[in-house]
């Protein structure tokens, strides 16, 4: 079954409502003032300078067992840490906002465990409930998220109007670049595959959107926070709603919360199956008919990974944040790649074409780079990428040889 | 039957995991209220990772510390009253 553009659509802004976008596009605003608008904008527009000078996507040369192997390599290392790291981070999150937004007798792990079980029977019942659940969580985060916007511009804030979207100069020389690069995280799950590719109009469309929602936000944060504040805090979100509508601001940014955590969980946990299960089923033509039961397998299996996380104190461990970032990093590195290999494999007319298609591509490539090495525990973060990476690589070269054996064309067919 | 005997003696484990900890001073937020801004009271706040970051609440005056290492308390009078905030 193909998703339609509305579950496309909710699958990508999952992310874009999920706490852990919101810490990072409030810290930016801090950080950028009106430059991290400005970031936003610009990076909005080189995703869709990539959409324009590639033209039609679909129109492209096959591509082959090696291409493929790339892409589907640093696919599912992508999208397995973004699935078991991001998730029990957020999670986790949702958990405490319940827990000290809503009811405070209980038991916030228990609240994160509901959750995931709660997704993981979604998941269970199939492609269908994925999707119309998707668009419940994006649908309740977004409206949470937009009276919050909406009641921030139209009120007034005790800002001084002076310092009010003013430019720390030297902020914006030394985070001018990683404001810009930062700013391609929002958007790099658009290019994923989410069982479709998404058609360039439906690009246009939903980037806008989240591109209005973000730079929305932002406004509204400086207007009412400091942005000192915002660039310290590790939970900005709860400062601007609650600067905004007080305890009302709570609640609903409480709402926004727990239902984005479910959204990009859910999210996640859709691509990474159904990533794995492509993969799984390439190794055999014996599998074919089985994908539903091994997406099914797979879920069950990555939310034991994650319930096991969660147990065991990943929240408590202070390199959480690392992995969570470096996940993310692996997606835009993913992103890249995908992009990369398909603007090499696009037809082209002249040179300058086919130096157009790869601008895009090469700067996601060069940004992943750079928000790595210049990340405060790199060290980490280059450790835990290669490693995902390396991890990634066996199963796929073990899928990779099975399908040689067992199946004429792996990665070709039941994908 | 060895399994569900297995799973039960974890579960009584778990359940008695407490008693391990008998000794501490279990004390609740409403005490803890009424000795903040006492001039003998430590709060240590060893949450770590998320369980820090994600919260909303902080304590008053809180020191924030990683659980392995309690150096920072040597600073301190033994007879000063530590409060380990972990939840």
């Amino acid at each position: 079954m193909k998703y339609s553009f509305f579950v496309a659509g909710s699958m990508y802004l999952g992310w874009i409502l999920s706490p852990e976008a919101l810490v990072l596009v409030s810290n930016y605003a801090g950080q950028g003032g009106k430059f991290g608008v400005v970031a936003l904008l610009a990076s909005l527009l080189l995703c869709f300078f990539g959409v324009i000078v590639s033209k039609d996507q679909r129109k492209r040369s096959k591509s082959t067992d090696e291409i493929h192997f790339i892409v589907k390599t640093t696919e599912l290392a992508a999208q397995v840490t973004l699935l078991i790291f991001m998730s029990t981070g957020m999670l986790v999150t949702a958990g405490f906002t319940f827990n000290e937004t809503f009811v405070y007798w209980f038991p916030n792990f228990g609240f994160s465990g509901i959750l995931l079980a709660g997704i993981v029977i979604i998941h269970l019942l199939g492609a269908n409930a994925v999707g119309m659940a998707q668009k419940f969580f994006v649908a309740l985060a977004a409206l949470g998220f937009l009276s919050i916007i909406i009641a921030g511009l139209l009120s007034h804030s005790e800002l001084s109007q002076n310092s009010l979207l003013q430019t720390n100069t030297a902020h914006l020389s030394t985070n001018a670049i990683s404001l810009l690069a930062g700013a391609l995280l929002f958007y790099t799950g658009i290019f994923q595959t989410q069982n479709r590719l998404l058609r360039s109009r439906e690009i246009f469309y939903i980037g806008t959107c989240a591109a209005l929602l973000l730079v929305l936000w932002q406004i509204v944060a400086l207007k009412h926070i400091p942005q000192d504040r915002l660039v310290e805090s590790t939970i900005p979100y709860i400062l601007v709603a609650r600067e905004v509508l007080g305890q009302a601001g709570r609640i609903l940014m409480g709402i926004t919360i727990i239902a984005g955590a479910c959204a990009a969980t859910n999210a996640f946990m859709s691509m990474a199956t159904k990533t794995g299960s492509s993969l799984v089923i390439s190794a055999s033509s014996a599998l074919y008919n089985r994908g539903k039961l091994i997406t099914r397998l797979l879920s069950l299996l990555f939310s034991s990974i994650i319930g096991i996380s969660m147990a065991l104190g990943l929240a408590g461990d202070p390199k959480l944040e690392s992995y969570m970032y470096g996940a993310l990093l692996l997606w835009l590195f993913s992103s890249g790649v995908q992009l990369l290999t398909r603007a090499l494999r696009s037809p082209k007319n002249s040179i300058l074409q086919n130096i157009l298609t790869c601008v895009t591509p090469t700067l996601f490539l060069l940004a992943f780079v750079f928000l790595t090495v210049t990340h405060e525990d790199y060290l980490t973060l280059v450790i835990f990428i290669t490693l995902a990476l390396c991890l990634s690589l066996v199963f796929t070269t073990a899928i990779f040889f099975l399908g040689k054996k067992y199946n004429q064309q792996p990665f070709q067919r039941g994908n | 039957m060895k399994r569900l005997c297995l799973l039960v003696l974890l579960f009584s484990l778990f359940l008695a995991s407490p008693l391990v900890a008998g000794s501490v001073q279990i004390m609740d937020k409403d005490e803890l209220k009424t000795l903040l801004g006492s001039e003998n009271l430590v709060v240590l706040d060893v949450r770590l990772g998320k369980d820090w970051s994600s919260s909303e609440f902080k304590v008053q005056d809180a020191i924030r510390i990683d659980e392995q290492d309690l150096s920072v308390t040597e600073q301190y009078s033994k007879s000063d009253t530590f409060v380990l905030y972990c939840a």
